[in-house]
C-alpha cells in the first residue's frame, strides 16, 4: 500500500490537514502557554522577593 | 482515601505532587495521539458515503466531547468551591475555562470544516451548532468574569455561579439532535450501540483518550502557576523560589 498516495486524501485533502493542522497549533499553543505563564510567574515572584528583601 | 485527597488538596502539596504526576499525563497522552494518528490515517477506512472527509471526525468529536467534560468539571468544581471553600476546586475551575474553550473553538471550526464538503456550507443555525456556540460564549464570559474581580475568592464565587448556570446548556447540546431537526447527525456511539466500523471506533477512541491525558497535563500545569500566585505571599513559595526550585 501506497501510504503517500492514501495521505493525499482525494478531493478533501485541504479540509482534513487543515482540521489536523489547526488542532496540532491550537495543542502546540496551549501547552507553550502554560510553560510560559509559569516561568514568568517564578521571574516575576523572584524579583518581588529580591526587591523585599 | 479521604485523607490522601484532603492532603493532595493543600496547596503546597498538590505543588509538589503534581510535578511528579504531569509525566504521567504527557507521555501517555504523545503515545496515544501517535498510535490514534496511525488509526485515523492508516487503518480506518474511508466512510462508504462521506469519503475521506470522515477522517475529520477523530478530531472534531473527540474535540467536542472535551468542550463538554471540561464545563462539567468546571462546573463541578467550581460548585466544590462554593460550597466547601476548598482553594484548589476554585483553581481547577479557573484554569479549566481556557482549555475548555479551546476545545470548543476546535470541535466548532472543525466541525464548519467538515460541514463545508458534507453540506455545501460552513454553518447553519442548527440547534446542536448554535448551542455549541453558546458553550464558547459561556466560556468565554466565565473567562472575562474571572479575570474582572482583583480579589480571587469574589471572582471565583462569581463565575462559579455563571457556570453552575451555564450546565443547564449542557443536555441541550447533548440532546439537540434528538429534540429538533437537524442537519447534524445523531450520535453514533452509545449504550449497546456502535453505528461505525471497529477501525473507526479504535480511532475516535485514542485520540479522545489522548486528550484526556492532555487536558489532564494542562490543568496540572496551569494549576500550579495559579498556586504560586495565590500562595505568594506564604513561607514556603518564598522559600520554594529563592531556592531556585520550579
Amino acid at each position: 500500500m501506497d501510504i503517500f498516495a492514501q495521505l493525499a486524501f482525494d478531493k478533501y485533502a485541504s479540509y482534513i490537514w487543515f482540521s489536523y493542522g489547526l488542532t496540532f497549533i491550537t495543542i502546540a499553543f496551549l501547552f507553550l502557554r502554560a510553560k510560559t505563564a509559569h516561568r514568568d510567574t517564578i521571574k516575576q515572584l523572584r524579583i518581588k522577593y529580591s526587591r523585599d528583601s | 482515601m479521604w485523607k490522601w485527597i484532603q492532603a493532595f488538596a493543600s496547596p503546597k502539596n498538590f505543588y509538589q505532587i503534581s510535578a511528579k504526576i504531569i509525566p504521567w499525563f504527557l507521555y501517555p497522552f504523545i503515545g496515544l495521539t501517535i498510535v490514534g494518528l496511525y488509526w485515523a490515517f492508516i487503518a480506518s477506512p474511508a466512510d462508504y458515503q462521506q469519503g475521506d472527509s470522515v477522517r475529520i471526525m477523530y478530531v472534531h468529536v473527540p474535540a467536542a466531547w472535551m468542550s463538554l467534560m471540561i464545563y462539567i468539571v468546571m462546573a463541578v468544581t467550581g460548585a466544590i468551591g462554593l460550597i466547601w471553600q476548598i482553594k484548589l476546586a476554585d483553581i481547577v475551575a479557573k484554569v479549566s475555562a481556557p482549555i475548555g474553550a479551546a476545545f470548543t473553538f476546535l470541535a466548532l471550526v472543525t466541525g464548519a470544516v467538515w460541514g463545508k464538503p458534507m453540506w455545501g456550507t460552513w454553518w447553519v443555525w442548527d440547534a446542536r451548532l448554535t448551542s455549541e456556540l453558546i458553550l464558547l460564549f459561556l466560556y468565554l464570559a466565565y473567562i472575562s468574569l474571572n479575570n474582572a474581580f482583583d480579589n480571587p475568592k469574589t471572582a471565583s464565587k462569581a463565575s462559579a455561579v455563571l457556570a453552575i448556570v451555564g450546565l443547564v446548556n449542557i443536555p441541550i447540546i447533548y440532546y439537540s439532535v434528538e429534540w429538533w431537526n437537524s442537519l447534524h447527525q445523531g450520535a453514533s456511539i452509545g449504550v449497546n450501540k456502535l453505528s461505525m466500523q471497529i477501525d473507526m471506533f479504535i480511532a475516535l477512541m485514542l485520540i479522545s483518550f489522548a486528550f484526556k491525558f492532555l487536558y489532564g497535563a494542562l490543568l496540572l500545569m496551569r494549576a500550579r502557576d495559579e498556586v504560586l500566585i495565590r500562595e505568594q505571599n506564604s513561607g514556603w513559595v518564598k522559600a520554594l523560589i529563592m531556592k531556585g526550585d520550579k
